[in-house]
């Protein structure tokens, strides 16, 4: 039991990509389709929106706290660059004003809860309820449709021929964040405060500011990765787009590694734990497993993952 | 700190602004349109009324009738034609037509509550459209008590065992036949490839869901029914979009050789025409429906008639959609109400007509 313990210690947070290549093992086997390039790559451009959504996610719960509101931030991002561009407004300056949008609606939460004293799970509760009902209001519930070709390659074209736009965007997110993450003093700083808030302020961090800072920073992922990417993706923006959203990003933080009590973060976790969820969804889709088995399926794979994890954290 | 504050808040105000004015026009634009830009006959309001009568004989209403409709939001283009049918009916038969709605379909407690303040209010019957198959079932059971005329519209459908278990007495359910829409949509893609065969897949709305549920077992029985279509997958999407993308995808890798997909709403559809044209397949209109049956050609078929959809399918993107009518389900509503007030039992089921919306309904 004790070399078991050892095997998993030097594994230590690479546990989760042995869980994923599991799944990799069995899904080629079980589907002969499994593993094309094309299938893989649908898998990588899957995760996306969701994975450069838990990037934010991954800041904000580093800290301690939650961002539910994730998803009408990406709906209200999505409709207001949709109907700038309907607007007849060179697309970029749209995309612009998404960005700054998404960069508005997280300052607002990161005020409510520091300055506003709110637990994050209550403040991002109620913002969640008001950036989905402006969304709603500034378009009268309908779709915002028929976007030109030329925004729409950020969600549908390729870099460089063969990348997928989504999942360059990805990448480049992914490469932010885990720059912030490491090579920044912010990153320390996020982690600090998530391990003794006190501890963090009497050492001289300005926690308020750091802690705004990481919800601005899950509003402007959300932006771009809900709010121009999917939208591009899908050619329209939708003003209830979104919703469940949260669930599925907080699973990729939590499934990577990173601590719901904040203090400890894992962004390649997040990452994998990205990957991972697609994984699992875009299998069991091949696989053509009946829809009520499916949701019981992928609920006790994340289970099986979040055990395995523990256990190796243990032997740690 | 301050500085970006103010910033911020500028940006912000000036995006807002820009939106806001441009609100009016992409409404406008995204509703239902006239018959100007040569849109189908059918989906007219006044399609299948009689003498501007859905059901034959309606009684006269003996007095002036009080009747609610507690509908889900106006900021739909369906539920917003519900209104107008409900309210153009309770003009027509001389009786008070007044609907009540919420601001999002998130607001559950909020529709409890707006029906709890009707039955104070003694209207004579109620028309419903709960948000979920159970938010309602409290009030309603009072509404039975108060011996308040129950009618209940379109979705949520709350059951017979449901309404028995909460002795909740439903005068009538007035919606679309979904489990023959499902059935539709299997006649149609079979009858493309005709002497060929093929798989098809249908694309599910959110699990558990009582119309998901009727559309798609009437699209799986009736592919049962025909030599020709094999089901060859039937997955979820959750009424969602980009999941309907994803799914659509991953389900024409592993059967490339899929011929049909049905999907149980719009949203779900327009998602999959994504991913069909992702993929290089192409969508057949009703134009070129002989091709059905080649390799990479794709029927497409969604449900509701929403108006992307129905521009899709004008352009030749997207094969067709099963039309609802919900305004005439508003009329039928007044009509139901007071039929039941005047002492005679109306049809407990009463459906609305559908119709398959394809290209050739544009020429």
């Amino acid at each position: 039991m004790k070399s078991m313990r050892n095997i998993f210690s030097i594994l230590n947070d690479n546990v989760v990509v042995l869980v994923l290549i599991g799944i990799f093992v069995l899904l080629t086997i079980t589907s002969p389709v499994f593993l094309t390039v094309g299938n893989l790559m649908d898998v990588v451009k899957q995760a996306s929106i969701n994975g450069i959504i838990a990037m934010g996610m991954t800041f904000v719960i580093t800290t301690g706290g939650i961002d539910l509101s994730v998803g009408p931030v990406w709906a209200l991002t999505g409709v207001v660059v949709g109907m700038i561009i309907k607007a007849g407004v060179f697309w970029p300056i749209a995309i612009l004003a998404g960005i700054l949008v998404g960069c508005f609606c997280g300052f607002l939460t990161g005020l409510i809860i520091t300055r506003g004293r709110l637990q994050p799970f209550i403040a991002t509760l109620a913002t969640m309820n008001v950036y989905r009902g402006v969304a709603l209001i500034i378009t009268g519930g309908y779709t915002v449709y028929g976007l030109p070709d030329k925004f729409r390659f950020l969600g549908q074209g390729f870099f460089l021929k063969y990348i997928p736009m989504p999942v360059f965007v990805f990448i480049v997110i992914y490469g932010i964040s885990w720059f912030i993450f490491k090579k920044q003093v912010f990153g320390r700083y996020l982690t600090a405060i998530g391990n003794n808030q006190e501890a963090a302020r009497l050492s001289g961090i300005n926690v308020k500011k750091i802690t705004s800072l990481a919800y601005i920073y899950s509003g402007i992922l959300c932006a771009i990765g809900g709010g121009i990417v999917a939208t591009a993706r899908l050619g329209a923006a939708e003003p209830t787009i979104g919703s469940g959203s949260e669930l599925d990003a907080i699973a990729a933080v939590v499934i990577g590694g990173t601590s719901m009590s904040g203090g400890e973060s894992r962004i390649r976790g997040t990452l994998i734990g990205a990957i991972l969820l697609s994984t699992i969804n875009n299998g069991l889709t091949l696989l053509n497993v009946p829809t009520y088995y499916k949701i019981v399926v992928v609920g006790l794979i994340i289970v099986a993952a979040m055990l395995i994890d523990a256990y190796g954290k243990r032997g740690k | 700190m301050k500085r970006f504050c103010v910033l911020a808040f500028a940006v912000f105000c000036i995006a807002g602004f820009i939106t806001c004015s441009k609100t009016a026009d992409a409404a406008g634009s995204a509703g239902q349109s006239g018959p100007a830009d040569g849109s189908v006959a059918w989906l007219d309001d006044a399609v299948g009324l009689k003498n501007g009568a859905f059901f034959e004989n309606v009684p006269q209403a003996s007095k002036n009738y009080q009747i609610a409709n507690v509908t889900r939001t106006l900021m739909n283009a369906h539920w917003i034609k519900e209104k107008e049918g409900f309210e153009a009916a309770a003009k027509y038969y001389g009786v008070t037509g007044e609907t009540f709605a919420v601001q999002s379909e998130a607001d559950i407690t909020d529709q409890a509550n707006i029906l709890d303040t009707i039955i104070q209010r003694k209207f004579d019957a109620i028309a419903v459209s709960p948000i979920t198959e159970q938010n309602l079932l409290p009030g309603l059971a009072k509404a039975t008590e108060a011996g308040i005329v129950i009618i209940n519209i379109d979705t949520a459908e709350i059951l017979p065992d449901a309404a028995k278990a909460n002795n909740i007495n439903i005068t009538a359910f007035i919606g679309s036949d979904n489990y023959a829409a499902g059935g539709v949509a299997a006649e149609y893609i079979s009858k493309a490839l005709g002497s060929k065969n093929g798989k098809v897949a249908v694309i599910e709305g959110m699990p558990g869901d009582t119309c998901a549920i009727a559309r798609t077992s009437g699209f799986a029985e009736k592919v049962k029914t025909l030599p020709n279509l094999t089901l060859a997958a039937s997955q979820t999407a959750r009424w969602d979009r980009l999941e309907a993308l994803n799914v659509t995808t991953s389900v024409l890798r592993a059967n490339p050789d899929i011929m049909g997909i049905y999907c149980n709403n719009d949203t779900m559809v327009l998602g999959a025409m994504q991913a069909a044209a992702d993929l290089g397949y192409t969508i057949l209109t009703s134009d070129d429906l002989g091709r059905a049956g080649e390799s990479k050609t794709l029927v497409l078929i969604g449900n509701d008639g929403i108006q992307e959809a129905l521009d899709s399918v004008r352009e030749g993107k997207l094969t067709g959609t099963i039309a609802q009518k919900p305004y005439l389900m508003g009329y039928a509503a007044i009509e139901a109400a007071i039929t039941k007030l005047e002492g005679k039992e109306p049809m407990p089921r009463i459906y609305t007509p559908t119709m398959l919306v394809t290209k050739a309904d544009y020429q």
